[in-house]
């Protein structure tokens, strides 16, 4: 399992770095803004206001847009770039995931991996191993960035301790998607070229349906069955604070997910 | 039941009616043979026979539909690791990691065999001509195959299994190729090797297996087979080719004649010598050899043993 491990962080050593950069850049230049928002947010939130609700939560990413301040530290993030890093790091790992599977026993080298003493099980440990450090690096990142800008732009006012729980809280719904990932590549056969357009358009369709539904009351049931009900660094610095019970739901689907996939994959036809 | 293992058992690979379906199509079909201890042992069969599909059940890559496959005694599925740990693999597809370089490969290698193999790797690597230290991307096929090579043997597995190996070497590196299968078995370990070229297969293994449309058709010592195979032999002569001379040799089985071509058919029984010396009383403008192709030898085989 270290073998697989150590190799798959050396894979995704790159994407680590210049995700971590890009990321990083991409936080400094919104929280740049953050300090002429800040200084007249009332007449801001007056043109917010007159938007659609759906229009909102689809921007915002959690809860009803009713008496949204957008503009306070955390529900900035989360509006400019926390949903959006949810998107974005559920699908770099579902691309690593299916590089690391379903590509490598199409083109063979799955093969050639699962020819030495590594069982399949260890195999998927390793590589999920390498994904909680892969997101745990970014997410450092993240933080590090986001305590940087807060001492840069004293007007975007959040401690330390909430712009921790705002980032390393974004790990477990993404876990979530690592999770449904690493199952349908154990269960699904590799010659099904469907699947990783699925999986896309239900990462980016599940965040819209989740968006709309905020504004659409006979919805609002189905809210709970979508991970972004669960994490939101606006409640996390603004509101309630980080809700460990959250936590430990996603945390439990990530794991149910994992362990799913630990079971099938030594079921698994490979290459076939 | 799990057998129990048997380190010394004498049959390192045993096939019991194994089958093999993907869906409604039929790869392997009640495939039985078994690979003994030190033997080189060629699976032979054209392209889309089941040799790999009957190579990856070994590797519990995929299941059987039906039988069963032992390895070492275990069973291929559940002592999967343990196979693995005594087996080296190259296969006929082969991909390697292009960012990696040969030795950070073996290096990486070392911690999933948890035992250093460089020097074995190095001093492999000398004798195939190929620089571990160079990067693995854009290498040729046959570059890919000798790091592919070296990585399955460098460990000094018990059991080498390699789909199609001398894909992409020269005739040079096959001949250091046969030789490095020659030193495996006299050290006392088992190669079992699939290919669709006879000539290839003839010349290194001591038994065949021969495969074709997923059915087993022969498992035979490679001398009997041979004894039963032929070779084209076509000689361009400057004037219209006569039979005349070549009819009376021993082991000529048939003569064609077109133009100035005349074709022989010779027989393991054949008499080179007396041949080349009729030949000489020729102008002889130009000779080919041509190796039977694997229905003709079947075609051969079955011959034979009607009769």
């Amino acid at each position: 399992m270290i073998a697989i491990f150590r190799k798959a962080l050396h894979d995704s050593r790159r994407t680590i770095i210049w995700l971590s950069i890009g990321m990083s850049i991409y936080v400094l230049l919104v929280l740049s803004f953050y300090p002429t928002i800040a200084e007249d947010t009332a007449a801001l939130q007056e043109i917010v206001d007159s938007y659609p609700d759906a229009m909102i939560t689809m921007f915002y990413g959690s809860d009803s847009a009713e008496n949204l301040d957008l503009f306070s530290p955390g529900n900035f993030i989360q509006s400019q770039f926390m949903v959006f890093f949810i998107l974005l790091l559920g699908a770099v790992i579902i691309g690593q995931a299916f590089n690391n599977f379903t590509n490598a026993e199409r083109d063979g080298s799955m093969d050639m991996l699962l020819s030495l003493p590594i069982s399949r099980r260890e195999m998927l440990l390793g590589r999920g191993l390498s994904t909680v450090v892969f997101l745990l690096v970014v997410l450092t990142a993240l933080f590090v960035t986001m305590v940087v800008g807060s001492a840069i732009w004293e007007e975007f006012e959040a401690t330390i301790p909430e712009l921790a729980a705002a980032s390393y809280g974004m790990f477990f719904p993404v876990m979530v998607i690592a999770g449904l990932i690493y199952l349908l590549v154990a269960v699904v056969p590799s010659s099904r070229k469907f699947t990783g357009a699925v999986v896309y358009l239900f990462l980016v369709g599940s965040y819209l349906f989740y968006g709309f539904s905020g504004a659409v009351p006979e919805l609002n049931d189905v809210r709970p069955f979508f991970i972004y009900d669960y994490y939101n660094a606006g409640q996390i610095i603004d509101g309630s604070g980080y809700q460990v019970g959250d936590a430990l739901t996603l945390a439990v689907i990530a794991a149910s997910l994992f362990g799913l996939a630990w079971w099938r994959i030594d079921h698994k036809e490979m290459g076939v | 039941m799990q057998p129990r293992p048997d380190p010394n058992a004498a049959e390192v690979i045993d096939i019991q009616n194994l089958t093999h379906r993907y869906g409604k199509v039929v790869a392997v079909e009640d495939v039985s043979f078994s690979v003994k201890r030190g033997e080189i042992f060629g699976f032979l069969g054209p392209n889309g026979a089941g040799k790999t599909t009957t190579i990856r059940t070994i590797l519990d890559l995929i299941r059987p539909t039906q039988g069963q496959v032992l390895v070492f005694g275990l069973d291929s599925r559940r002592g999967a690791q343990e196979i693995h740990r005594r087996i080296g693999y190259l296969p006929s597809e082969l991909r390697l990691w292009d960012n990696w370089t040969g030795a950070q490969y073996i290096r990486w290698l070392e911690t999933v065999h948890q035992r250093p193999i460089l020097p074995e790797a190095e001093h492999i690597s000398e004798r195939l001509q190929f620089e571990l230290g160079r990067s693995l991307s854009g290498m040729s096929t046959g570059m890919k195959r000798k790091m592919g090579l070296i990585a399955a043997i460098s460990h000094q597995p018990e059991l080498l299994i390699l789909d199609e190996p001398s894909i992409g070497l020269d005739p040079l590196m096959q001949q250091v190729f046969n030789e490095l299968m020659r030193e495996a078995r006299a050290a006392g370990r088992t190669v079992f090797l699939s290919s669709h070229n006879l000539a290839e297969v003839e010349q290194i293994c001591d038994r065949v297996a021969i495969i074709r449309e997923g059915k087993l058709e022969a498992v035979e010592a490679v001398h009997n087979l041979t004894r039963v195979t032929f070779r084209w032999i076509t000689l361009t002569l400057p004037e219209p080719a006569h039979a005349d001379g070549f009819r009376d040799l021993e082991g000529i089985e048939a003569i064609e004649t077109a133009g100035e071509q005349l074709r022989l058919r010779v027989s393991g029984r054949t008499n080179i010598d007396a041949l080349i010396k009729q030949a000489a009383q020729h102008t002889v403008q130009d000779i080919s050899i041509e190796h039977p192709t694997l229905e003709e030898i079947f075609l051969a085989y079955y011959g034979q043993k009607e009769h």
